[in-house]
C-alpha cells in the first residue's frame, strides 16, 4: 500500500482500540501499539472522509463504518489530525495519511512511528490526546 | 532473637518465625494465625500442631515466585495472582483474559509469559494496589501508575522477560527497555502511585 495524501488539518480521525486498551475508562498506549502487520502505520479511520456522501462525513457516519468492520464491541476514540502532527518523534512529527483500500474507503494511517522503546511514549502522548478529548466511543 | 516463653503457651522463635513468612504468602490465613498466637488459652502443644497441620497445606505458597514460575496455564497465574498477589489485580486480569480479540487483525489472546512477568514484578516490588491494566493487540500486558497529572510510570511486559518502560515525575523522564530482572531491581524507580 503507497502512502498516499495527508489529511486536512481541522479533520478528525478515529482509531479502533479493542476491549483491552480501556480501563476505567482510560486509554492507554497499549490501545495504539503497533503490530508486525502495521509496518509502523497505525490503522484509523478518516471521520472526513471524502470518499462518502457528505452526511456521513461526521463522527456518527464514522462509527456507523467502524461499527461495520468491528467483529465485536469495542471502544474508538476520536482524534484531530493537526494534534497528531504536534506530536514529535525523532525530531520529526507525526503524520496521518489517506490509506483506502477497496474494502475500506476511509482508512487513513499515522505514520512516524518505528516499533522501538521509544515509541512507548509517543503512543502515551496519543493516548493523553484521547483522554483529553474526551471522547471515548463505545462501538457496538 | 528468642520470644519463647513456653509457660504461657507463646511460639517458640522458630515457630512464630514460620508463622511470619507463611502470613507474607497468605494473607487469608492472617487473622486465623493472629488468633493463634495471641490466644492465651492455647498451650504450646496446641498451637504446634495445628501450626504445623497449617504449615503442611501451606508449604507450596512459600515460594510464590517459584509457583509462578513454574506455572504453564494462564488459570494458574490468576489462581496464584489471587491468593496471594492481589484480588483486584487478578480480577482485572480474569477479565481482560475474557474479553474478545479478533485474530484476523492480528489480535492476540492475553499472553501468558507478559501475564507472568507482569505478575513477578508485582511480586517483587510488593505491589498490591492495582494500577491501569491493559494489554496491546498482541496482548501483551501495560502497566500504568498515575499519581497527579505529573507522576507517571508505564511498563509494557514483553514474553522474552524484558520490558519497555517510561517514566515521567518531576525529575525523571526517561523511556527505554530493559531485562525483566534489572528493571525490578533498579534503584531509580520512582514509587508507583495509587490508582486515582
Amino acid at each position: 500500500m503507497a502512502d498516499k495524501d495527508p489529511l486536512p488539518n481541522g479533520h478528525q480521525i478515529a482509531r479502533l482500540c479493542g476491549t483491552r486498551g480501556v480501563d476505567n475508562g482510560i486509554v492507554t498506549s497499549a490501545a495504539f501499539a503497533l503490530r508486525p502487520k502495521d509496518e509502523c502505520r497505525l490503522s484509523a479511520d478518516w471521520v472526513q472522509c471524502s470518499y462518502v456522501g457528505l452526511e456521513q462525513q461526521n463522527i456518527s457516519g464514522c462509527s456507523d463504518r467502524l461499527r461495520a468492520i468491528s467483529h465485536y464491541p469495542q471502544y474508538a476514540v476520536f482524534l484531530q489530525v493537526d494534534d497528531i502532527r504536534k506530536i514529535m518523534r525523532d525530531n520529526r512529527p507525526l503524520d496521518v495519511l489517506e490509506a483506502h483500500t477497496k474494502r475500506t474507503k476511509c482508512h487513513c494511517a499515522i505514520v512516524g512511528m518505528q516499533d522501538t522503546p521509544e515509541d512507548l511514549e509517543t503512543q502515551g502522548e496519543l493516548a493523553d490526546l484521547a483522554n483529553d478529548a474526551g471522547r471515548i466511543v463505545l462501538v457496538s | 532473637m528468642s520470644t519463647a516463653n513456653p509457660a504461657i503457651g507463646y511460639p517458640t522463635e522458630g515457630s512464630f518465625e514460620w508463622f511470619d513468612v507463611t502470613t507474607r504468602f497468605f494473607k487469608r490465613m492472617k487473622t486465623d494465625l493472629n488468633m493463634l498466637s495471641c490466644s492465651s488459652s492455647k498451650t504450646l502443644c496446641d498451637f504446634q500442631e495445628q501450626a504445623e497441620s497449617m504449615r503442611d497445606s501451606l508449604k507450596d505458597w512459600s515460594d510464590i515466585e517459584g509457583l509462578l514460575s513454574r506455572s504453564s496455564e494462564l488459570e494458574e497465574l490468576l489462581a496464584i495472582a489471587r491468593q496471594a498477589i492481589s484480588t483486584e489485580i487478578a480480577e482485572r486480569l480474569t477479565v481482560m483474559r475474557d474479553q474478545p480479540f479478533n485474530p484476523e487483525e492480528g489480535e492476540e489472546p492475553l499472553n501468558i509469559e507478559s501475564t507472568r512477568s507482569f505478575l513477578l514484578f508485582c511480586l517483587r516490588r510488593g505491589i498490591e494496589h492495582r494500577p491501569i491494566i491493559t494489554a496491546t493487540p498482541h496482548g501483551l500486558v501495560q502497566a500504568d501508575w498515575r499519581g497527579g497529572k505529573s507522576n507517571r510510570v508505564t511498563v509494557r511486559f514483553f514474553p522474552e522477560s524484558k520490558v519497555w518502560f517510561s517514566i515521567r515525575t518531576p525529575s525523571l523522564r526517561k523511556t527505554s527497555e530493559l531485562p525483566l530482572k534489572e528493571f525490578w531491581e533498579s534503584q531509580s524507580l520512582p514509587p508507583f502511585p495509587e490508582l486515582e
